[in-house]
């Protein structure tokens, strides 16, 4: 299991990238040759998600953790039932699968855009009735002054 | 290409970070929509005074346009301690025409989650002002009942006047 691993944080060593891939095919060989049981198919789970735990800590965001689990779970589990069906004998080609869901994850945790998914929120068909800023104009001068880094050196940590 | 961050909010990651926490924030609000209310009086700041931080699940119960997105934006650099890079009155005021003093305009083809899109009024002084969150929409709270995700020319209640970026 790559809980064994030793991986410094900041960084992702490729002895850590093997391991938890090693991890993640034995716990995979051992499902697929016949052993179904919870702990196997826990063992699959984890193994998929210290994988992607690399890459988090790759990446030095501790705070997308427990999105990123939500997001693998599904997938190992979508990797068991592909892999059974087709060709329980690949599980190079599943490890090369779970690596490039790992990219993408990786991709995304990249981008500058959080880019959420809105297609949920209820957009709203009315027109507002709106715009009272300018008579706030009388509460405020001219004094306002742009904030740099240098005044608050915390800011580039 | 290297990029200097003049609020030193120099890692790309850290912007994606802000970006997600100002969305959840104003999605915090949305959410809380019954309890809020509109307000232009002092009474509007009152969500940054009162520390009302949105990963306790709490909103400024009133607020305006600017001090929602302002709140919005403040609350999700709490972690950094940034000095106010929205209106520059110590995060303790401001309007839409404060708001233009700062930040970098940008084009409408590069909007990113938790920009400011503002509307109507003159360029100095925008009549109104809304955050950006991704898919063409907006959360604006600019009359009672709001918050509400809008599109982004809020159905034609006002023409855009410019988009402008604080997170950078």
């Amino acid at each position: 299991m790559s809980a064994k691993t030793s991986v410094p944080i900041g960084t992702t060593s490729v002895v850590g990238w093997s391991a938890s891939a090693v991890a993640f095919g034995t716990a995979l060989v051992a499902y697929l040759t016949g052993d179904h049981s919870a702990q196997t198919v826990t063992s699959v789970e984890a193994a998929g998600v210290g994988l992607v735990m690399l890459a988090v800590t790759h990446l030095g965001r501790y705070a997308q953790v427990r999105k990123i689990e939500g997001t693998l779970l599904p997938v190992a589990k979508e990797v068991l039932g592909t892999v059974e069906k087709y060709d329980p004998g690949v599980t190079a080609q599943v490890e090369a699968f779970v690596k490039s869901e790992v990219a993408k994850v990786e991709e995304k945790l990249t981008s500058e855009d959080p880019a959420p998914d809105v297609s949920d929120l209820e957009v709203s068909s009315a027109t507002p009735t709106l715009g009272g800023q300018e008579a706030l104009k009388v509460q405020y001068g001219t004094a306002t002054k742009v904030p740099t880094a240098a005044a608050h050196p915390e800011a580039n940590s | 290409m290297s990029y200097h961050s003049p609020l030193g909010f120099n890692s790309a990651h850290q912007r994606r970070a802000i970006r997600e926490k100002a969305y959840a924030a104003a999605l915090t609000a949305l959410q809380h929509k019954a309890h809020m209310s509109y307000s232009e009086g002092w009474d509007r700041w009152s969500g940054i005074a009162h520390d009302r931080r949105a990963y306790r699940h709490e909103f400024p119960e009133v607020t305006d346009c600017s001090a929602f997105y302002t709140w919005c934006v403040w609350d999700a650099t709490r972690a950094e301690k940034s000095p106010d890079f929205v209106n520059g009155l110590k995060w303790e005021g401001g309007y839409t025409g404060t708001m233009t003093k700062f930040g970098q305009r940008i084009e409408q083809k590069d909007l990113l989650t938790a920009d400011a899109v503002f509307y109507g009024g003159s360029l100095g002084i925008p009549a109104h002002v809304a955050i950006y969150i991704g898919g063409g929409k907006v959360i604006s709270h600019g009359m009672e009942g709001d918050p509400r995700v809008y599109p982004l020319n809020l159905n034609g209640a006002l023409p855009i006047t410019e988009f402008r970026r604080y997170i950078r």
